[in-house]
């Protein structure tokens, strides 16, 4: 997906998951951008950084609030 | 009306040109003016209802060319007395030019009968055999020559075909039927055309040729589009007063990249048309003849969709004739595709005609609407880039999405839940049956608490990864209810694979506790790690197993094949078991009378499909010895012995079993396959079989469907819970029947890749139809809709293969192999082995630095050490180079169909003849296939129209006679070619003797 050397963008949802996202297109309902726009590689990486927990956020504040 | 007509036929010399063949060559000769016949016939059709059956008689009737006349009219009469005159004409003696003007003349000519006037018409100075004439002269030759320059540059590197999506197969001959349809253009869209063509400086039909081409590129899936345009020829002065055929096709060549805006491809359009039409006196047809394109079998040369504008022909205004009605009605087609913008009553229309040998009414329907919708909108925003706009229209989009929604579901019970509930209504129903061990359910779940307690006094809870190191046995059923009791990550651990992969996943998925049985084997587990058996027990009471898990918890982890070498950990929530156990108990009505066997190696999700419903249903799991699973005789045996009733098996142990001619025992009902392509059903089965389909990043199953003998294979309809997209790279939907990548959404989708974030986001990616901030998983499957029936798989996106169901990155092969000493290249491809089907083969260029040859079987070793069976390539050939593809990349393909060094050629015919020689020698230097057999086909070595030209180039320039490439579509068996071009041979030498 590197068609037409336009960029790709990292968007984030309340979940606190990260999605990459071609640069041209809008945001999906549901998604706000994460601050990072670059190749597809370069994206990966900014997500291999910001994302350390992958536990969706309702998963760990169950989890952390022990509401079972 | 008579007398008018009689005029009209002394006027324009083309309404009494006859036409004959003669040595070849096609003679005209224009006959003496005649007195028209005029007949009159009631109708029996309602006054307003333009073409009747009558009408369509009229239409059909044959010419004969040769005896004519050329040009029939007559008159018909209502059921209120409305009178409606026909005119039929051959298109050898007119064009759309043509039309306009003979109703004009004819219109004057009825005037001045009616009112005994002379005729007020314009003096026709020439004639139209003079037109053809002046072509010909010295003038035209010169412009002749730089108009063929023109096209030739022009068209240099075209498609030789345009792509359209048939519906069936090109017949070697076409038929010419035609089918034909009209789409009423509304009026603020024909006005924001006109307005939009304005501020560009061009014409309409630029924008409407521009948008569809657009249109037309998606559909085919073709950057490059071909669409053909008939442009009238009337450039000599006074030729605009002659009736005749003075018409020329204009093949328009565009480039469509989607990246550009519409003003820029309308600008594109207009130099292009504008330059084209100086060249326009140039023959179509001498044009094909000299540029000599690649001709397909049943397929129009150069040009196969057409773009006209035919508006000025029915937009006659006031005529003392009254109105001019439409007669839209065509049967016959010399093009795939002709779309024609036409206006008639004020209105404006685009009218779709195809051929029906390889188009439906249906899409091409759909396509019309598609073009509607986009002219639309890229009149609308003109300066968008035009891969904005989506490739479906609004009603499509709907159809698309509802068609890819599953069945809505709600929350569900977790699997250890439904498997306590299981045990409370059957406690001493057998669970388990694995040899002579019988595991009842009150038994499974009693040990299943006593392994939770210990894993919980151990620290592990939701989320903890707990290796499972077991053999397929009943106790792998109590470590998966334990874990999965517990809100565990069950990480199954196949024993049978090489201990670095086994370390690999226990440090990837971060396993610090172990359960196995085989304790003091596991020393690769590293000090670190907490090992237990599985019949692990405390002195504390055992609490009861589990509490319901939280839906988004981890139930298992399973590992795939990743590309970048480095395998993949799936880590799949309950939701998406819960929703799996779910649908399979439904779908196949699973109840504890059933048994169903566990075959799967533990390390793939198909084992988590056996395991988790049948447990879940209070159903029992029998586990098949391993040296049963690989003998279908001896594992169909087993399967009746034991009492299977629902089965799952990999699509390939099917058809070994069918292959065997083994019977599955009939006291099976239902069988499901997945993990490969079925390509066959087979025939008269007592079972009903189904397709199923998944990526294990969307929980085992994602699509299914029941399979029938004689019709087309599907994967099925999602299943409750799952949402289909098929798009292309700009995540657009694709139209129906249109290739795209499937895409999954809903309830089944995994966390993601444990440990790999970035790996994550680029493959689960936000959901842009779903709008609740969900994610959807692109799983690089070729997918096409068929209508209701569902998906067809049609290929990988990228290198990902499927052997025997295994899903492997060939990267991730070569990696490894890689790794081994001396090998300085490596790449993995699948060959087709007669007889063994789909196999790896692994090529390697020796390391430049080593001096020894490499050693094959420490190479074999090392493969064998660090990758599981399934992935050890059974062909490793060391080779000096790899071929390349043009720009420069291992050519995988080349690779995979190279010969190998012991391969044998069963029924091998040395050809027969000097000619059968040479045609061998020709097929092996265009096929690169080293030896023939006087039975091998052409086009079954992977030969296409392409190698043929060449084929057939070659071998006239050796014979030095002229062999028509038609003979090589005809005769594609290597003997039989060249047992007719002997005969050629022969029959020239005659000759020239």
């Amino acid at each position: 997906m590197t068609a037409f050397g336009v960029q790709y963008q990292v968007l984030v949802n309340n979940e606190g998951q990260y999605a990459i996202h071609p640069g041209w297109l809008s945001w999906p309902a549901g998604w706000r951008a994460a601050g990072f726009t670059g190749s597809e590689t370069e994206c990966m990486e900014f997500v291999d950084e910001v994302w350390t927990d992958m536990r969706p956020q309702s998963l760990i504040d169950q989890l952390s609030g022990g509401s079972r | 009306m008579r007398r008018a007509l009689t005029a009209l036929v002394q006027r324009h010399e083309a309404l009494r040109t006859t036409f004959y063949f003669a040595s070849d060559e096609l003679f005209q000769v224009v006959q003496p003016p005649y007195v028209s016949d005029l007949a009159v016939e009631e109708s029996a059709c309602d006054a307003g209802v333009p073409v009747s059956g009558q009408h369509v008689d009229f239409f059909r009737e044959p010419f004969d060319l040769a005896a004519g006349p050329v040009f029939r009219a007559r008159v018909f009469t209502d059921m209120s007395g409305e009178r409606t005159l026909m005119i039929v004409m051959h298109h050898i003696s007119t064009d759309g030019w043509s039309i306009g003007l003979l109703h004009r003349d004819l219109g004057e000519l009825y005037r001045a009968e009616v009112g005994r006037v002379r005729p007020d018409l314009p003096e026709i100075s020439l004639r139209l055999a003079d037109i053809g004439q002046l072509s010909k002269g010295d003038m035209a030759l010169a412009a002749r020559k730089e108009s063929l320059a023109y096209w030739e540059q022009r068209l240099y590197g075209a498609p030789s075909v345009l792509e359209l999506p048939l519906t069936r197969p090109r017949p070697a001959v076409r038929s010419h039927h035609g089918d034909r349809m009209e789409l009423e253009l509304a009026d603020s869209l024909c006005r924001s055309v006109g307005r939009l063509a304005r501020e560009l400086d061009s014409s309409d039909f630029v924008l409407y040729l521009s948008a569809f081409q657009v249109a037309l590129s998606r559909w085919c899936e073709q950057g490059d589009v071909m669409v053909g345009t008939v442009i009238a020829d009337r450039f000599e002065p006074g030729s605009e007063y002659v009736v005749g055929p003075l018409v020329n096709m204009l093949p328009l060549w565009a480039r469509i990249d989607e990246a550009v805006t519409f003003r820029q491809l309308v600008d594109v359009n207009r130099e292009m048309v504008l330059e084209s039409l100086e060249h326009v006196g140039l023959g179509f047809d001498e044009l094909v003849q000299h540029l000599g394109p690649e001709r397909l079998r049943g397929c129009a040369p150069l040009v196969q969709a057409v773009f006209n504008d035919v508006r000025e022909v029915y937009a006659s205004g006031d005529s003392p004739l009254g109105r001019s009605l439409p007669f839209a009605y065509g049967d016959s087609t010399h093009f795939d595709f002709v779309a024609e913008l036409e206006e008639h009553a004020g209105k404006a229309y685009l009218a779709l005609s195809f051929a029906t040998d390889v188009l439906d009414r249906s899409a091409v329907a759909a396509f019309g609407a598609r073009y509607l919708n986009l002219l639309q909108q890229l009149c609308r925003h003109p300066d968008a880039a035009l891969l904005t706009y989506p490739l479906v229209s609004p009603a499509e989009q709907t159809d698309l999405l509802r068609k890819g929604a599953g069945l809505a579901v709600s929350a569900t019970k977790g699997f250890v839940q439904r498997v306590q509930e299981a045990a409370a209504r059957h406690p001493d129903r057998p669970a388990v049956i694995a040899g002579d061990e019988t595991l009842t359910y009150r038994e499974l779940l009693d040990r299943a608490s006593l392994l939770a307690q210990v894993l919980r006094e151990t620290g592990v809870g939701p989320e903890t990864p707990v290796g499972v190191h077991l053999p397929r046995s009943a106790e792998l059923a109590v470590a998966m209810t334990a874990v999965m009791g517990v809100g565990a990550s069950y990480i199954p651990l196949d024993p049978d694979y090489p201990v670095d992969r086994l370390r690999f996943m226990m440090n990837d998925a971060g396993v610090t506790v172990l359960i196995t049985s085989v304790p003091q084997d596991v020393d690769w587990a590293g000090s670190s790690c907490t090992v237990l058996p599985p019949d692990a027990r405390t002195t504390e009471a055992a609490a009861s197993v589990a509490a319901e898990p939280l839906p988004d918890g981890v139930a298992y982890t399973i590992y795939t094949s990743g590309t970048t070498g480095r395998p993949k950990g799936v880590q799949v929530p309950h939701r998406g078991l819960s929703h799996l156990i779910d649908w399979y108990v439904g779908a196949y009505g699973l109840t504890h009378r059933d048994r169903i066997p566990q075959m799967a190696g533990i390390s793939f999700d198909a084992s988590i499909l056996e395991m988790a419903p049948t447990l879940a249903a209070g159903a029992c799991l029998v586990v098949v010895p391993d040296d049963v699973r690989v003998d279908p005789a001896a594992l169909c045996r087993f399967l009746d012995v034991s009492g299977v009733t629902v089965v799952f098996l990999v699509t390939p142990v099917l058809t070994a079993v069918e292959a065997a001619g083994s019977e599955l025992p009939a006291r099976i009902r239902r069988v499901q396959v997945g993990g490969d392509e079925l390509t066959a059903v087979p025939a008269g089965k007592p079972y009903r079989l189904a397709n199923l389909y998944g990526p294990t990043e969307v929980t085992v199953v994602s699509t299914a469907g029941d399979q029938y003998e004689a019709t087309t294979i599907t994967l099925g309809k999602p299943l409750p819970g799952g949402r289909l997209y098929l798009l292309d790279s700009q995540l657009r939907l694709v139209p129906d029947g249109t290739s795209g990548e499937l895409y999954i959404g809903g309830v089944g989708v995994a966390r993601g890749y444990v440990g790999q974030p970035g790996l994550t986001a680029s493959r689960f990616l936000a959901d842009p139809f779903a709008a609740d901030g969900s994610r959807m998983y692109r799983t690089g499957d070729r997918m096409k809709w068929d209508g209701d029936r569902g998906l067809i798989f049609l290929g990988r996106t990228d290198a990902q293969v499927k052997i025997r169901g295994f899903r492997i990155e060939p990267a991730e092969v070569e990696r490894v192999l890689l790794e081994a000493e001396g090998v300085g290249a490596a790449c993995v491809v699948v060959r087709e082995v007669p007889g063994a089907g789909k196999q790896l083969a692994a090529y390697f260029i020796p390391a430049a630095a080593t001096d020894e040859v490499p050693d094959l079987d420490e190479i074999r070793g090392h493969l064998a050490r660090r990758l599981p069976q399934h992935m050890v390539p059974p062909i490793l050939v060391q080779v000096s180079e790899f071929p390349l593809t043009p720009n420069g990349k291992v050519d995988r393909s080349a690779l995979s169909q190279r010969e190998m060094p012991t391969a044998e050629e069963p029924d091998f015919t040395a050809p027969e003849g000097p000619v059968a020689e040479l045609v061998a020698v020709v097929w092996g230097e265009v096929l690169g296939v080293s030896r023939l057999s006087a039975e091998d086909d052409f086009f079954a070595l992977g030969g296409h129209s392409l190698l043929a030209t060449q084929a057939a180039a070659r071998v006239s320039d050796r014979l030095g006679l002229r062999i028509p490439l038609s003979l090589y579509f005809e005769q594609t068996v290597l003997q039989s070619l060249a047992d007719e071009i002997e005969q050629r041979l022969f029959a020239a030498i005659g000759e020239t003797a």
